[in-house]
């Protein structure tokens, strides 16, 4: 579970303020969707509960842990997918596994166990051991799931994990998305694709400028208004802001 | 302090691993480390002076052409130099523009009147013309001056002769040469020129490449994120990549040694000299004592190189901007390396001892020409000592700061 209070990211002392006060909850279970344009804060607010950075104020709590107070025990609970893969080229899917594995301190057995699993599951044993250099985004991006999911994680944030992929791999992401919150892990999904939180997410934050203007299932945003595409549920909210 | 109550050594383990895994697959820090060290000192020992041999003898075998001008005035001096080797004169109408052209390699101007001022003994006044930007030029010169001389010295034998007295009273006391210097020693004395600038210019950029993978380079490829986001502390990560990027320096500091070590196992003449005795052994050359030293004060450099390549090149965008911040590091080793290089040892000035860089580079100097100065060496060990603390200091601080991280 994840419960988001008065969360806010200042960049510079009079910079710009990209989170701004941001509330909500993901239980778990649940697939949270962040839905925003670019630039709306989608990445800075996972970015913030990720503590790759430090919010200027307020806070949250991942299963209880305080990301402010103990950012490596909040680290621990993690799984974290970026748009972009983020492999390393010289390094073989199965080492980055290994790699990833082992900064979490799981024992060699068990990262050897769960990475021949992940592999079979990820469909990904033909290119296991060859560079990563030499697979393509839609591979690499089996690479970053396996990767967040190696250590079995409570939480998962995924940054709009489908930017840029093809159908088949974008297929694969959302299954695996499927088997998250059947697993019963508590996902953070962000993406600018309206079909795809229509179509994944059990609740949505809608973000615009730093802040959240709407909260709640598909179904409850759309009840709020008369039409019946998620996109102009979406265009209406952001449109009364600006 | 977020971080540092995370610090655990395994995770510095995992990383610096990693890191040394991911560089070894990098053929440019195989190029960058091993190779070009390897080679530089055998290039730079055994095949140089054999092009420059090469070519000397090739401009000392060359003829090359006189033009005399006024060779009437004095038929017998051309007569002589035209029975030399290497020398012929030649008439020409122009022969500033012969010269120009490289047609001739000098001029020799001859006065008026110079057989009657030789009979008469009375001084006459040469001029030679020559091209100093030519070799063939200056060896013309050269070959000209010394066939100027020995004329002028049977011409004065002649005149001795004259008068009944021996030539040998104009040379009281002839005298030769003696190199008492013992092989080490002018081992020493070519190396110290040579190898401190070669191991102090290793070990601060031989790890540049590891450097700028492990900071620019991961955030070129986002993997910087990912990275951040496991239980690792920030210093944790730091200094797992810090310690494989000192190894990959002390590392191209150590085969550039080797490379050293093997010219002299190829060509010992290359280190000793023609003619040296080439009965020295190589614990002659190298000591261990002074091995050992050579690796503490490069480790001394690659430490603190290493922690301020990794802050710089985090600073940076991408792998390209961190090479290009990352290049004007190196003339901070370069300057003073050529600056000490003609410096001899008992010139080496106290304070340098307690400056960064050029203290390593004096002590460097000092162990190979066979001194082992134990204040100098502590001194230098010190200051590099602090240097690391400081350079490491920024290095963590730059893997905190948000501005750097992600700077876009």
């Amino acid at each position: 579970m994840v419960e988001v209070r008065e969360l806010s990211k200042r960049f510079g002392r009079n910079g710009v303020l990209a989170v701004d006060r941001a509330s909500f909850q993901a239980k778990a279970g649940e697939i949270f969707g962040l839905l925003g344009e670019n630039g709306a804060g989608k990445t800075t607010t996972l970015r913030l509960l990720a503590t790759i950075l430090d919010p200027t104020s307020g806070t949250a709590l991942i299963n209880g842990i305080d990301l402010v107070r103990d950012p490596g025990g909040v680290r621990r609970l993690l799984g974290v997918v970026a748009a972009e893969p983020g492999v390393y080229d010289r390094l073989t899917p199965r080492e980055h596994l290994r790699y990833f594995g082992e900064l979490h301190g799981m024992p060699r057995p068990e990262i050897a166990r769960r990475s021949a699993e992940l592999l079979r599951r990820l469909d990904m044993e033909e290119f296991a051991d060859r560079r990563s250099g030499q697979l393509s985004r839609g591979m690499k991006q089996k690479v970053a799931l396996a990767r967040a999911w190696l250590t079995d994680p409570p939480v998962l944030l995924m940054d709009e994990p489908t930017a840029g992929l093809d159908v088949l791999s974008t297929r694969a992401v959302e299954e695996f998305i499927g088997e998250a919150r059947a697993a019963g892990k508590t996902v953070i999904f962000s993406s600018h694709i309206m079909s795809q939180i229509e179509k994944l997410c059990d609740r949505v934050a809608v973000i615009h400028r730093g802040r959240i203007i709407a909260d709640g299932t598909v179904g409850e945003l759309k009840s709020h208004s008369t039409r019946e595409r998620f996109e102009d549920v979406f265009a209406r909210l952001v449109g009364e802001q600006s | 302090m977020k971080g540092r109550r995370d610090f655990d050594w395994r995770h510095v383990g995992v990383v610096f691993r990693k890191e040394l895994l991911d560089t070894t697959r990098d053929r440019r820090t195989w190029l960058a480390m091993i190779i070009m060290p390897l080679l530089l000192v055998p290039l730079l020992l055994l095949a140089m002076p054999t092009i420059m041999a090469q070519h000397l003898e090739r401009v000392q075998e060359t003829p090359v052409a006189v033009a005399v001008v006024g060779a009437e005035h004095y038929p017998d001096l051309v007569a002589f130099l035209d029975g030399r080797d290497g020398v012929n004169t030649v008439q020409l109408e122009d022969p500033v523009a012969g010269l120009a052209e490289r047609a001739v390699h000098a001029i020799l101007y001859l006065p008026e009147g110079m057989g009657a001022a030789v009979a008469g003994e009375t001084p006459a006044q040469l001029r030679l013309a020559f091209d100093a930007s030519d070799e063939f030029s200056t060896a013309a010169r050269d070959r000209l001056a010394a066939a100027l001389g020995e004329f002028a010295g049977r011409v004065v034998a002649d005149r001795l002769a004259a008068r009944g007295l021996d030539p040998a009273i104009l040379n009281p006391f002839p005298w030769s040469l003696e190199n008492l210097a013992p092989p080490q020693r002018m081992v020493g004395f070519a190396l110290g020129m040579v190898m401190p600038m070669l191991l102090a210019i290793w070990a601060s950029t031989g790890g540049m490449y590891a450097a700028i993978d492990g900071a620019a380079g991961e955030k070129e490829r986002g993997t910087l994120e990912p990275l951040l986001s496991t239980p690792a502390s920030r210093t944790a990560i730091v200094i797992g990549k810090y310690l494989a990027v000192v190894l990959t320096s002390v590392l191209a500091s150590t085969v550039s040694l080797l490379g050293m070590v093997l010219t002299f196992l190829i060509r010992p003449a290359a280190l000793l000299g023609p003619g040296a005795d080439l009965q020295v052994r190589l614990a002659e050359i190298l000591p261990a004592p002074a091995a050992g030293v050579i690796l503490l004060v490069v480790l001394g450099l690659a430490g603190m190189f290493s922690a301020l390549q990794l802050a710089i090149s985090l600073y940076a965008r991408s792998f390209r901007e961190a090479q290009t911040y990352l290049s004007p590091l190196s003339f901070v080793v370069i300057f003073p390396a050529i600056f000490t290089q003609f410096l001899p040892v008992e010139h080496v000035p106290e304070w340098f001892f307690f400056v960064p860089v050029l203290g390593s580079l004096a002590v460097l100097k000092e162990v190979l020409v066979g001194i082992i100065d134990l204040e100098h060496i502590a001194m230098t060990l010190a200051v590099s000592a602090v240097g690391i603390r400081f350079a490491l200091a920024f290095a963590v601080a730059c893997f905190r700061k948000e501005r750097v991280l992600f700077r876009t």
